[in-house]
């Protein structure tokens, strides 16, 4: 059983930062919230969120699964005004997501979640750990697109930076450590990826949201992040492009 | 294992034309390789999942695999077209895309490519069926190729595509694995082969399971192999020579003269699981001939044979019959199949009876098989099951009336078969127990061959887009080569010409295949796969062909002088063409005669 009724905004929040990785995707519910685990085709990315009791107006939920096609959703969500409150149940009986808003009633199929599996969260070893505005990345990345296809996030213990490399042009963000929300940071590191996989993470973090941002050696990062005003969370997961010898 | 080893091996196998360095070459890679993968290695290095009567094709279309590629090595599809192009074929062009330069993305979840991981993902490949099937053979590949180093791409490509060709023969395997598993390790084997394994082989030749097998169990493990209904049997194949008093000396002065119809060789399985249809290829041609199968299901109703028959389409009105075209308007036919079983009925010609009822008669004298057949079919002389015409013959008179009574009955000509001692079924070999004698033969040499297109000349004029000529080889079974013989370009209708360009174009080779010998340097080569069938006038000697080079004056090839195209020969492969040592005994012969 699964009924409920929540901002329309958050759906949206939680929506971008799943469709920038997979189409399809299985919700894992329960009476306390959602949470979801997703890997991208290319095995390159994985996103883990969570989204709390708290997140929803009202939560009324036995454990279930329900698997969903992301663009039917966002056409839903496209009928939605600013501070529009959606209803979702789960019609059982004909399997399918009912949703209300306003006055329009959307019957939605479900995706069958045989064969989508739950990817486990792999353990990693980040030495350097990065808290700051996503603003600061979203200027990072702006300065990178127009030189190159990839990325690298370069941390020592007295600051961060973001930096690309093109085949005239390079250009670099350099944020001193008083420049940073927190930096931790026990060997200096730097860590390539494609700058395409990266935007989008990035962009999907709502404005005036704050990252946490961990990385390594040649090795995959993490992200993580609020939704939701705080009641709901992100991590996701980026494997690297590593340079030939 | 892990498939990157196969791949390497592939790579040094290509690196060499020996025959005897490429069983060596397998013969580590066989020692080297885990007992229980043995079937699936032997399969993937023929560029197979399975034995070729069970069907599981790949071959998957360019344009899809190309997809796959583009997608996982992150280029457009017109990067990956311009690599192709620059590379000469989509498996190093993949490769080309893999390596290269600038940081490679890697995977949060890295899956280790393995034999068996390559075997079962293309497996499944190859069953995907139905709507979305496109997509998720795709997807499939992008899995696979997502885990596969440079090397290791090129070679799943080639699979996956139908092109691996490593060019090596089927002989060569099964001596790899008779000395990687039967030889004592220190034995000096200064004669090679005893041919054991590849006498299980003619009879079963289903390699992977017969890999398997002797990896397992040495030579105990080729105890368990025999003819089996279900199981095609390589077919015996004919010498061939151009009068009635050769071959009356070959046979020693008596046989059986048996008209050469014009039609398919079928092979025909019947038992309890039901009637199976094999081509002379192996393959299974059951479906395409639905009018066969229920024939035979009441005509042998309660047994259980394997026989061979000739299908010949006739006319119902006059009982004429007609020419093999006729007959390959069923090939391949998935759509109309009822329309042509009433367009073109056929009446089969058994000619032979290699197994009935529990008792293997292979090796039983060419007489008992016949009189076994014969009992068999009883005397259902006008039905669509006919023994084949045959006639013993003692003398030149005798036999000449009989080739006469052929051709004017609509057949080829006629093969003769060895009677008495030695005459017994012989699997997979071309040997004089049979020999053919067509009517093509006996105006000097006006015979045909069938030849394999090596390379291709731009033509002029006329022939402006399309091909002036092509380079045609015979194929050198011992060496394992394809050995120029003529430069053919003439006797090309214009939706040949056509139909042969559409062909040969897509199958362009960046350089000349490794095994081809030839003194002739043509515009493009091409994939040695197409077999034409050619008329000439006369083989002569050529210092620029390389057909039995050296085998008659040093430095001196063979040559057939005014080849004329006669047809397209699809039923027949590259490794059927017409042999260069056929082609040096028709030139003795022809010596003969002009002395």
């Amino acid at each position: 059983m699964f009924k409920a009724r929540l901002k329309g905004d958050v759906l949206k929040e939680m929506i971008k930062v799943v469709s920038t990785l997979v189409d399809e995707v299985k919700l894992n519910i329960t009476g306390e919230g959602i949470t979801l685990k997703a890997v991208d085709p290319a095995h390159v990315a994985m996103v883990d969120l969570s989204l709390n009791k708290e997140a929803f107006e009202e939560l009324e939920a036995t454990d279930c699964e329900l698997g969903v096609d992301i663009d039917k959703i966002k056409e839903v969500l496209s009928l939605a005004k600013a501070g529009d409150i959606l209803d979702i149940d789960h019609d059982e009986e004909h399997n399918k997501l009912v949703v209300h808003i306003e006055n329009i009633t959307r019957h939605m199929s479900l995706v069958d979640t045989m064969g989508m599996s739950d990817p486990k969260m792999p353990q990693l070893n980040l030495p350097a750990n990065i808290k700051l505005a996503a603003a600061e990345l979203n200027q990072g990345i702006k300065a990178s697109e127009s030189i190159s296809n990839h990325i690298a996030l370069v941390a020592n213990a007295d600051g961060f930076e973001l930096s690309s490399q093109g085949d005239t042009d390079s250009v670099s963000l350099k944020l001193r450590k008083d420049l940073l929300l927190h930096l931790e940071c026990s060997e200096p590191v730097r860590s390539l990826f494609s700058l395409d996989y990266f935007a989008n993470m990035i962009r999907s973090v709502p404005s005036s949201g704050v990252v946490t941002l961990a990385i390594g050696q040649d090795y995959p990062a993490m992200m993580t992040f609020e939704i939701a005003e705080g009641n709901g969370s992100v991590t996701y997961l980026l494997a690297p492009r590593i340079e030939n010898e | 294992m892990k498939y990157l080893t196969l791949a390497e091996t592939y790579r040094d196998l290509q690196a060499t034309s020996k025959r005897l360095e490429m069983r060596d070459i397998l013969v580590d890679l066989f020692r080297g390789t885990e007992p229980r993968l043995m079937g699936r290695v032997v399969y993937l290095t023929q560029g197979t999942l399975g034995p070729d009567w069970e069907g599981l094709q790949l071959g998957l279309g360019e344009k899809l695999v190309s997809r796959a590629i583009a997608l996982t090595a992150g280029i457009s599809d017109d990067d990956l077209e311009a690599l192709v192009h620059r590379e000469g074929d989509l498996g190093l062009a993949t490769e080309a895309a893999f390596a290269s330069k600038g940081p490679k993305q890697v995977q949060l979840f890295q899956e280790s490519l393995t034999v068996d991981r390559v075997f079962e993902s293309l497996t499944q490949v190859a069953r995907v069926e139905g709507s979305g099937s496109t997509e998720k053979r795709i997807r499939l590949l992008q899995q696979l190729l997502m885990d596969a180093d440079p090397l290791s791409a090129r070679y799943i490509v080639r699979t996956v595509v139908g092109k691996l060709r490593l060019g090596i023969a089927d002989m060569t395997i099964l001596e790899a694995l008779e000395k990687a598993f039967l030889w004592a390790e220190d034995e000096e084997r200064v004669m090679g082969s005893d041919k054991v394994v590849e006498a299980i082989y003619n009879v079963h030749p289903d390699m992977g399971a017969i890999a398997l097998a002797v990896a397992n169990e040495g030579a105990e493990g080729l105890a368990g192999f025999g003819i089996e209904v279900g199981v095609p049997v390589r077919s015996m194949l004919a010498e061939r020579l151009g009068s009635t008093p050769e071959i009356l000396e070959k046979m020693g002065g008596r046989c059986a003269f048996e008209y050469k119809y014009d039609g398919m060789r079928i092979q025909a399985h019947v038992g309890p699981g039901g009637v199976h249809l094999f081509s002379r290829r192996m393959e299974t041609i059951t479906s395409q001939f639905p009018d066969v199968v229920q024939a035979m299901e009441s005509a042998f109703a309660g047994h259980e044979a394997i026989m061979e028959f000739e299908a010949v389409v006739h006319n119902p009105e006059t009982g004429e019959l007609l020419p093999f075209q006729e007959v390959s308007h069923r090939r391949g036919r998935v759509h109309g199949l009822a329309e042509s079983v009433e367009d073109y009925p056929l009446v089969l010609f058994a000619f032979d009876l290699l197994y009935l009822d529990g008792e293997e008669l292979l090796l039983q004298e060419f007489q008992l098989r016949r009189e076994a057949l014969e009992s068999l079919l009883g005397k259902a002389g006008e039905g669509p099951i006919r023994p084949s015409t045959l006639r013993w013959v003692e003398d030149p008179e005798g036999g000449d009336d009989f080739f006469l009574e052929a051709i004017s009955a609509g057949c080829e000509g006629i093969i003769a078969k060895a009677v008495g001692e030695g005459s017994h079924y012989r699997a997979g070999a071309r040997g004089w127990q049979w020999i053919k004698y067509k009517r093509d033969y006996q105006a000097g040499m006006t015979d045909t061959v069938d030849l394999v297109v090596v390379g291709t000349y731009a033509g002029a004029g006329k022939r402006t887009g399309f091909y002036g000529a092509l380079l045609m080889a015979s194929v050198n079974q011992e060496e394992g080569t394809l050995e120029s013989v003529c430069k053919l370009g003439t006797g090309f209708k214009d939706e040949e010409l056509a139909a042969l360009h559409e062909r040969l174009s897509p199958t362009v080779l960046k350089e000349a295949p490794g095994n081809l010998r030839s003194g002739l340097q043509p515009d493009f080569h091409v994939q040695p796969e197409l077999v034409l069938e050619v008329l000439g006038a006369e083989v002569t000697l050529s210092p620029v062909h390389r057909c039995a080079y050296g085998h008659l004056r040093p430095q001196t090839g063979l040559a057939i002088r005014f080849p004329r195209m006669v047809r397209l020969r699809d039923d027949k492969g590259p490794e059927e063409a017409t042999t260069s040592s056929e082609i040096e005994d028709m030139y003795r012969r022809q010596l003969k005669r002009a002395d």
